[in-house]
Order: C-alpha cells, then structure tokens, then sequence
C-alpha cells in the first residue's frame, strides 16, 4: 500500500499562491485602490473559478497571476518562490482574441509554437501546430484568416495559441463573455475536456455562475468594496464537490448542484447589494398628473 | 370594455418576400389582466419579437387585432413603454434630460418642476438617485438599461413591452436588474409584457410564461402558469420545489421546437443548451 500524504503536506505546496496582496492604480487624489488583502492558494490540476462583478478587478487579478503586473502589498508565489515576470509556463486567454489579421489561423498558433519550441526540428513543430488547432477543432479552418471567423472560431484560436505553449498553467480572463450562449456553452464543454485530459491547472475568471459551477473545482467570489471606490477582497470559497467533466442537463437534476447555484447567488446578489445600498435615495412624491396623450389638441409645453 | 386589460386577438403578420408572402405569425392569441406579466420565450428569429412591435405599435398587424384597455392598438402611443435590448439614450443629454425628454410629452399640462419630479421619481426608483446628471458615457451598461426602464415608465404608461431587455448585459449584472424590475412592478403594479429567451428570467419575472411555437405560422403553443406570489425573492424562487420542474417543461418545449441540431446551431439560443446533449466534438 502506499502511503498517503497528510492532507496539510499536499496544501503546503500550492502551484500558485498569493498572499495579501493589494493593487491599486494612480497616485495622490487619484489614487484608487482595486484590490486588497486578496489570498489564494491554486494546487497542482485545480481548476478554480473567480465569480466577479463588472469593474471589481477581475482582470488586475488575472495580471497578477500572470505576472503582467507586480502587486503593491503581499506577494505572488509560484511554486513558493516570488513570481517576477510573465513566463510561458502561463498561459493567458483574454475576452479579446488579440490575434494577428494578416496571419491564418495556422500561422497564428504556429507563431506561439515557434515561441516555445524554436530549437526543435521544423516538422516537428508543423505537427505539433496541426495537433493543437485540431484540439480545439478548427482543422477545417486553418487557412483562413481572423476576420473570416466567428467570435468563438477567433476564442478557439486564441486559445489554441495558450495552448501551444503548453502552459501548466490557463489564465482565463471571461474568453467566453463576448460569445452567443450555444457558442459558449460549446466551447465550455471543449475547455472542460481539454484541462482535464491535459491535466492543466486553471483559473477562470469569470461573471457567470451557471459557468463556475459547471467547470471548475472551487468558486471564488470577488467581493466588491461596500462603496465605490473601495478595493475588492476576496473572504469566501465555495467548493463544487461534483466529479469533473459534468454533464449540463445531468446538472439540472443534481441536488448538490442546485444547493450551490442557489447559495452562490444570494451570496454574489448580497454583495452587489451592499454595494449598491451606499447610495440609497427615495424617490421623491409623484405629482398627480394624469399622463396626456401627444397631438390630441393639448396646451403648448410650460416653460 | 373588455375583461383583460391588454387582449391580443388571432394576430397574424405577413412579410412580402420576393419569394411570395411569408407568413411569420398566425392565429397569436394571449390575454394580460391589469397587473399581470406575462413572459413571452420562444426561439430566436421565431417572430416574438415581431409580436411585441404589434403590440407597441411599431409594426401594422396582418390580421386580428390589439386591445389594450378598451381601446384597440393603430400605431405607436406613449400608453405603452418600450424597453429595448439597447437603452439608445441620446449621448448629449444628461440621464435625467434623456427621461424628461418622453414626460415633456406626455405631461405638457404640467410645470416643469412637477416634471422634474416625475423624473426624479423613476430614476430614484432605479436606483439612479445620484446619478441624474451624468452623461450615459460616464455610467455603466446596467446603468443605461437602468434609465431606459426609467424612461418608459415616466410616461406613466398602461402597458410596459419588454424586448430582451437584459439581453446584453453580463450575467450578474442581468440578475441584479431583475431583482431591480421585479421590485419595482410589483409596487407600481404596471401590466408588462416581456421577450426573453431566458428560462431563469422568465421564471423569475412572470405570473405566466407563454411558449411560442416556432416560425413560421409562430403561434402560443402553452402557456406555464408560475404559481409564486410577486415579487418574488429569488432565493425562495430557486428552493421552491416546483421551480426546476417548470424550467425543465420550458427548456423541453423549446427542444421540440427545434428539429435540427443545425437549426439550432444557426439561432444563438441561450434556452435550448442547457439542456442540449449535442455530440461532443472534443470526444
């Protein structure tokens, strides 16, 4: 029999890591802060959603993982050491596709291949370009160019190109936010099987719930200050104990996932509440006026 | 005078199409009583979008007809407030000039600081207290929509005709306008008719839910009756025992309305996948 680590030896060692770490933007009058006190640990194949409201700092949290930005407080831990730049062991998929126009889709992840395998031989790095764009199925598509693709072709290029660096680690940023529901949902099903076959640790950030409990292991909430201009926090961890990949329509008859759908969105609508709450005005009396119907000979506008 | 408040009554359109007429809606019958939101769902593209036109006026109907408190419907009038997908305020108006421009309107008779109540009054009621003189460009999209519900129901209008109206908003942002609305008509007790796609959303808003058959010929093919009083919490509306019961009888109509998986690969249809067992292409 082998062994089995203690529960806190396998936690000890989180992939990434980070650490009261607070961000904010501008200085002096200007100074804003985005986010403050935020920890998280991500283990090694974990995939973990962060569920935010629009404008809380969902992407500044990206670049902090991705080493795009360094934070102000705390740190930003990769494999326990301090994490100083961006490296292709990150992989980041953003809501824009950023791909280059002039270049075919195969051209486009080829440019990502190169970047990571440029020593290896020239046939080997076509093949593995060819298996990647047939990864996220777009074979058919790989001579064409970005601006003769749909929006979720172009998501499936961008994020063939993470994929090329073979990246232990997916940053994704909403990569299905600008898509229609079926297209998502398509390419959510896709995502789901491509982390877990190739065993890639994930952060997806997101604002759809129904998305975070389909995918991932663990929801983070962003919790957004009380007020504007207060930085968000993150204070609570919702774990989705349903194996992965799950079935969407197996779903809507799970137990446990209802419980948690149900749990997840009072909890994000009670923040977006107490957000809102700062500023509570009652709407002032009514004056009774009977509304008019226009050009049925009425009196000339009072000024 | 007629029992219901709005009656629409064998409503058809015909589109003339080089490839001869092209009937999109038939024998469309459906009822709202005063106070009463009715959520329409149906496919995209299936013509319920084309049903509310008629109704506000917007599009002449082919046949049948609309009664809206008593008075049968020929042409757009500020007795029934329309919110669309996209708010289209004017860029150079603040928001609260953007609602007086409708209550200048509708309210002639009045000072302009009776006026400026009414604005107030609804902006406030959206939560838009402290933000009457901002520029749409200054506030956030759900802010926007925020003002376009406020601009419709300034007019103090019979009927509010909702088409997607959270449709391009991101998904907690569309929740927390729902709460918004559903707290909102249930004190005005405005009559609101409502185009979604949005199983959850419709669910949530409505005391029935009217399923289209899809186009062409789009008729009601069932009505759902949502047996939870308004407004609801929507906490209690997602434990309540039946709600995943009716979400899987709305999600099932609209499967059977659709017979290709390419049918339904053409329409964006948020309804019809959460519940799709399409093949997976990465298997």
């Amino acid at each position: 029999m082998t062994p089995q680590l203690p529960e806190e030896a396998t936690k000890a060692a989180p992939l990434l890591e980070l650490r009261g770490v607070a961000k904010h933007y501008g200085s002096g009058a200007h100074r804003a802060p985005v986010l403050e006190g935020i920890s998280l640990a991500i283990g090694e194949g974990e995939f973990v959603a962060v569920v935010g409201f629009s404008g809380t700092g969902k992407t500044t949290l990206v670049n902090l993982l991705a080493g795009l930005s360094t934070p102000d407080a705390g740190e930003v831990l990769l494999r326990g050491e301090p994490m100083r730049e961006p490296g292709p062991d990150r992989g980041v998929v953003f809501q824009s596709y950023a791909l280059l126009p002039w270049l075919t889709v195969l051209e486009n992840v080829r440019l990502a291949v190169d970047a990571v395998a440029g020593e290896r031989h020239r046939g080997e790095r076509e093949l593995r370009t060819k298996e990647i764009v047939a990864l996220v199925g777009l074979s058919h598509a790989s001579d064409k160019h970005p601006r003769e693709l749909s929006g979720g072709m172009r998501q499936r290029v961008a994020l063939a190109r993470a994929l090329a660096q073979d990246p232990q680690i997916l940053l994704l940023d909403e990569p299905l936010g600008a898509l229609d529901a079926l297209t998502r949902a398509n390419l959510q099903r896709e995502l789901a099987a491509i982390a877990l076959r190739q065993r890639k640790t994930v952060v997806l950030v997101t604002n759809d719930i129904d998305e975070a409990l389909l995918l991932s292991d663990r929801v983070i909430p962003l919790e957004p200050g009380a007020a504007p201009g207060e930085p968000a926090r993150i204070r609570a961890s919702f774990p989705v104990a349903i194996p992965r990949p799950r079935d969407r329509a197996a779903l809507n008859h799970d137990i446990e996932f209802r419980k948690l759908r149900n749990e997840l969105t009072s909890h994000l609508l009670a923040l977006g509440a107490r957000r809102r709450a700062g500023r509570p005005i009652a709407p002032p009396p009514l004056p009774p006026l009977e509304p008019r119907v226009p050009g049925q000979g009425l009196p000339r506008v009072v000024r | 005078m007629t029992a219901h408040h709005l009656e629409i009554s064998r409503l058809g359109k015909t589109f003339t199409t080089p490839r001869g007429p092209f009937v999109a809606v038939e024998q469309f019958d459906l009822s709202l009583r005063t106070g009463e939101f009715v959520a329409l769902i149906g496919h995209s593209g299936c013509g319920k979008s084309t049903v509310l036109s008629m109704v506000a006026g917007l599009v002449p109907a082919s046949a049948g007809g609309i009664i809206l408190a008593g008075k049968e419907i020929d042409g757009p009038g500020p007795d029934r407030g329309v919110v669309f997908q996209s708010p289209a305020l004017l860029p150079w108006l603040s928001v609260i000039e953007n609602v007086l421009l409708g209550v200048e309107r509708v309210f002639p008779h009045g000072t302009p600081a009776q006026r400026r109540a009414i604005a107030e009054h609804h902006l406030a009621s959206v939560g838009l207290g402290e933000m009457l003189e901002k520029l749409p460009r200054e506030i956030s999209q759900g802010e926007r929509q925020r003002v376009g519900i406020a601009r419709a129901l300034a007019l103090a209008p019979k009927l509010l005709l909702l088409d997607e109206p959270f449709g391009m908003l991101d998904s907690l942002t569309r929740l927390e306008l729902q709460d918004m609305l559903a707290a909102l008509l249930a004190r005005t007790g405005t009559t609101a008719l409502m185009v979604t796609h949005d199983v959850d959303e419709a669910l949530f808003l409505a005391d029935r839910v009217a399923m289209m058959t899809k186009g062409p010929r789009a008729r009601v093919g069932a009505v759902l009756e949502v047996h939870m009083p308004r407004p609801r919490v929507r906490e209690a509306v997602l434990e309540h025992p039946d709600y995943y019961g009716m979400r899987e009888e709305l999600i099932s109509f609209l499967e059977h309305q659709e017979a290709t998986p390419e049918a339904r690969a053409e329409r964006g249809l948020a309804a019809i996948e959460t519940a799709a067992s399409a093949p997976d292409p990465a298997q």
